[in-house]
């Protein structure tokens, strides 16, 4: 930061101050805040001085005094804008980022010609998003700085941003004008040209967009997306015929991009795909796409995507059957271990489903025999390789995995060991096996085993820490993922520094299930803290991209940063945190709250230890660096255990705001709307409850789900409607008409009871249906809970996995304690012998 | 039938876990983690080999200095197995002329090693110019026979 040099400072001082500013700048606080408590001895009130030694104690770690200091200087110097930057420059520090935007435009103000605050605001209002802001500033800094190409850049975003197309493409030209010609060539200037394309097109006019991509075909270098965009363009216009050339182009550039062959089928077809599913397709449509394969198979022979294609749309089970033994051959005999999941999309459909398990049983046992395919000729004396009925075995074991029949899954992979024992791959799907089956130890112990076949393989490192922490095992997790962490700063958190989120997850999924909500907790909010981080990451960003001109990727990044807490690794932690709160909430609420015996913390005693030896390295370096070093203190976490989390007042409020945002960027989840459902109903906010309930209903729906099926669905419509009845005398009238009207419709008129009884019925033989119904009967009828606890205990013969299992058990040994909960487990563990939850 | 691929590769401290489960499947006497810390040391050679990326056979050799008897170095085969489902294919063979090629580049003049009397390796070998040079009774402990042939073969540069 530079000072603003007041006349009445002599030479000396003036040159004092240069040197306090230079000390600032190379981070060497100490020395810098003993020359600037010796100037201000002499100038006390010289407004420079005090901003930098605010600055200073700022950067030591005092913000504090930092801010008593800044504001101070503010108070009797309020048309400074050394000043007003100054305490910006601590608000943006702090995160604090309307407050900066706020200071940094008075600043601005107090000194118009300034191109540091101007930049310092605009940064700031960028991050903001507010670009009406932002166009001015960047107009003001055109106007000082009009040779500088990132301020052109910088104006044509901000219109863009504002959505005014027209003023944005007018500076563009101008910008266009300005460039020399040795500029109007190479990588920068495609990129432009395409930007202005962007532009164009976000403004609706496709011909014109076509008509550049056409005229300036030779300066555009990014050719991929220049046709991909034309073939976008001409099915927008209807005209499939021109489009699907492009898209025959685009193939023969790279054959196995799945998107052009999606995009080819919509042209020939005519009609948009939804998601991955061909099986929607009839069978007139069927048999002109497979017109169009065949003839592509027979082009591309090569392409594994084109071979495995026609299994996805194929209706004819002898013409399925046939493709996928060849499809299936070549896999085998490379040894792709991919094979399975490639058909995994197949295993929607039941039909299909048993023609890969017969076609690939008779193939496994012709290999086993002879070591030949079924159709091989009997008089051949070509063999096979070894490794091709390998495959076979270990496809068969994933099979039967995924059709939920763990002994043959099981005795496949065995015999696959037996055969090829040095096979890595083999003892990671034994340990996914036993996972699935809920026997965490030994899927554990199967893929360490696994690693320790082949210690260099940083993938079975650390999906082995997974393993680790799927058992309860943090210690074992913490030991493995140390052996890759870099060497050269042991222990201070590393897995934070890399925000490395499933680790995060899995931690706190781990402390989670073992009750340690406080360090649980934690976990979730690293995550919270990472996606923060993320959006501080367009300060980086800002500076780069002006120089590059790749504008379309940094317009691309913009809109994912404004829907950054969409991304999967941020809702599944949030969700989880919400979970952690609700059960904090619900134990206040219940005495006889307790963990299921099965979940405690492997080696919890040597995991504390070893924590606190972290614990205390990090202080001993904290003291070292504030001992010796100038730079960045190390920052200690001073609840490492998340205690004081827990100790919050106001547990609703805090989960709530995070529900807020999962209902914002994750509307579209039935997790989120049950758990909207959960806290709306402490908060007795009906309406939003059954919104929620209604985005259930239409979410159930859109998956193809019979609403009688949904025990999700189901449950809600109960809890809200028995509540919302019990407190009916206390509501208001607007309230009262909503609800009343909806809760008609939704029953058909029908009772509770009734509605219920009438869903337990429908749905017999499910656990999780059988389980939500008698839940829903006791919440009905309170007084039968001794009845209905034989009802509860009969759900173990119902169909269900072991995790549906579980939440029965769970629940029972909340409401019904450990005797009714105990025969539930026996029960359970007959019948999931392998789930370590119900073993002893 | 598609292209067999066959590669060899090297010991280290991180896939020795492989190695040591080849040999528990491939042979009769069982080694101690000592055995296989040893391996990485000077003084010894092991290759490994690979079908379609999966290792199936593997040979580890010991340099034996020179003697009065025989002035130049020479190599003595400890371990030497393949998985069984992957023999008759060439991997033995590779391995096997890897060790001769390496005898011929360092110029150790001999290949010695112990085989168990009846195994089926004694053809294997002898069908690589290995001759029988004596029988030990009474070599190994736990397995039974017992006793075992001294097979060797001389190499020469041409």
């Amino acid at each position: 930061m530079a000072p603003t040099v007041k006349s009445e400072l002599s030479t000396k001082d003036q040159g004092t101050l240069k040197t306090i500013s230079k000390l600032f700048d190379d981070k060497k606080y100490k020395k810098g805040l003993k020359l600037v408590e010796t100037f201000l001895k002499t100038h006390p009130e010289n407004v420079d001085g005090l901003c930098f030694k605010s600055l200073i104690v700022y950067n030591m770690s005092k913000k504090d005094e930092a801010h008593d200091i800044a504001k101070k200087v503010l108070r009797s110097n309020l048309s400074n804008s050394m000043a007003w930057h100054t305490l910006g420059f601590l608000h943006k520090s702090d995160k604090n980022y309307s407050e900066a935007l706020k200071c940094f435009r008075n600043a601005s103000k107090h000194a118009k010609d300034n191109t540091q605050i101007l930049k310092d605001l605009l940064s700031v209002q960028l991050y903001l998003r507010d670009s009406a802001g932002l166009r001015e500033s960047y107009s003001a800094l055109l106007h000082a700085q009009p040779a500088q190409k990132g301020n052109w850049v910088g104006l044509i975003l901000a219109y863009h941003l504002q959505g005014n197309y027209k003023q944005a493409l007018v500076v563009l030209d101008k910008f266009n004008e300005v460039l020399d010609d040795k500029e109007k060539s190479g990588v920068s200037y495609s990129e432009l040209i395409l930007y202005k394309c962007m532009v164009i097109e976000e403004s609706g006019d496709l011909d014109q967009v076509m008509q550049i991509l056409k005229n300036d075909e030779k300066l555009i270098l990014d050719k991929m997306w220049s046709k991909k965009k034309q073939a976008e363009i001409l099915m927008k216009q209807k005209q499939p015929e021109k489009a699907e050339k492009i898209y025959r182009d685009l193939i023969k550039v790279n054959p196995d991009d799945y998107n052009i062959h999606r995009k080819l089928i919509e042209c020939k077809l005519g009609v948009t795909l939804l998601g991955n599913d061909m099986e929607s397709l009839s069978v007139e449509q069927v048999a002109i796409v497979d017109k169009l394969y065949q003839d592509l198979k027979v082009s591309y022979p090569k392409s594994l995507l084109i071979q495995r294609l026609p299994l996805n749309y194929l209706k004819n089970a002898e013409q399925f059957r046939s493709e996928l033994f060849n499809y299936v051959k070549v896999f085998l005999r490379k040894g792709i271990p991919s094979l399975f999941n490639s058909l995994k999309l197949l295993y929607k459909n039941p039909e299909k489903i048993a023609i890969i398990e017969s076609l690939l049983n008779t193939e496994m046992e012709s290999l086993k025999k002879s070591l030949t395919f079924s159709d091989a000729s009997t008089t051949t004396t070509e063999k096979e390789q070894p490794s091709t009925y390998l495959w076979s075995l270990y496809f068969m074991s994933q099979h039967y995995d995924q059709i939920g029949q763990h002994q043959k899954s099981l005795d496949f992979i065995n015999q696959a060991i037996s055969h090829t024992p040095t096979c890595v791959d083999l003892y990671i799907q034994k340990a996914k096996v036993y996972k699935h089956q809920g026997d965490h130890k030994q899927a554990y112990q199967e893929y360490n085993y696994a690693r320790t076949l082949d210690l260099a393989d940083r993938y079975l490192n650390t999906k082995a820490a997974k393993y680790a922490l799927r058992n309860n095992d943090p210690l074992t997790a913490d030991q493995i993922v140390s052996l890759i962490k870099d060497d050269r700063t042991p222990l201070v958190d590393q897995i934070s520094e890399f925000q490395c989120m499933w680790y995060e997850q899995e931690l706190g999924d781990a402390y989670q299930r073992c009750g340690n909500y406080g360090r649980s907790l934690k976990n979730y909010y690293l995550v919270d803290r990472h996606f923060n981080e993320f959006l501080e990451d367009q300060f980086d960003f800002h500076h780069h991209i002006q120089k590059k001109l790749t504008l379309r990727s940094y317009i691309e990044f913009l809109r994912w940063e404004d829907n950054v807490f969409q991304n999967k690794p941020y809702t599944k932690a949030m969700k989880q945190l919400i979970r952690v709160y609700s059960k904090l909430i619900n134990q206040q609420h219940q005495q006889n709250f307790h963990l299921l015996h099965s979940n405690q913390l492997k080696n919890a005693e040597e995991l504390e230890n070893t924590l606190k030896q972290r614990r205390e390295l990090q202080e001993k370096l904290r003291n070292e660096s504030k001992a010796t070093s100038e730079g960045q203190p190390i920052i200690l976490d001073e609840d490492p255990n998340g205690e004081k989390l827990l100790q919050d007042s106001n547990l609703l409020t805090t989960a709530m705001k995070y529900l807020k945002t999962l209902l914002k960027f994750n509307n579209d989840s039935i997790d989120t709307h049950v758990l909207a459902c959960e806290f709306y109903l402490i908060k007795k906010k009906y309406l939003a409850v059954l919104k929620s309930l209604l985005k259930i209903k239409q979410l159930v729906e859109a998956e193809g789900q019979q609403l009688s099926q949904s025990n999700v669905y189901h449950r809600y419509l109960i809890k809200l409607f028995h509540q919302y009845d019990s407190e009916y005398s206390t509501l208001g009238a607007p309230v009262k008409e909503v609800v009343d009207q909806e809760k008609t419709n939704l029953l058909s008129g029908k009772s509770l009871v009734d509605y219920n009884n009438e869903f337990l019925k429908q749905n017999p033989n499910t656990i999780a249906h059988q389980f939500a119904g008698t839940q829903m009967s006791l919440l009905l009828n309170p007084e039968q809970k001794e009845q209905l606890s034989t009802k509860f205990l009969e759900i173990s013969n119902a169909e269900g996995t072991y995790k549906d299992a579980l939440e029965v058990y769970q629940f029972l040994s909340n409401i019904y304690g450990n005797e009714i909960a105990e025969k539930y487990r026996v029960a359970a563990n007959q019948k999931y012998p392998l789930a370590n939850i119900f073993q002893i | 039938m598609v292209q067999q691929n066959i590669e060899l590769g090297d010991l280290t401290d991180k896939n020795i876990g492989q190695l040591k489960l080849l040999n528990s499947t491939t042979l009769a006497v069982t080694y101690d983690d000592k055995f296989y810390q040893k391996l990485l040391g000077n003084g010894f050679i092991t290759k490994l080999a690979y079908f379609n990326d999966i290792l199936v056979g593997a040979v580890s050799c010991r340099i034996d200095p020179p003697t009065q008897e025989l002035p130049h170095s020479s190599l003595y085969i400890m371990t030497f197995g393949v998985l069984a489902p992957y023999r008759n294919l060439g991997i033995g063979k590779k391995l096997l002329e890897f060790v001769e090629s390496l005898c011929l580049e360092k110029n150790y003049q001999k290949i010695s090693l112990h085989v168990q009397v009846g195994s089926e390796a004694i053809d294997f070998y002898k069908k690589y110019n290995f001759i029988i040079e004596s029988t030990v009774n009474n070599y190994y402990r736990h397995i039974e026979p017992p006793h075992c042939y001294i097979m060797a073969k001389s190499i020469k540069k041409q």
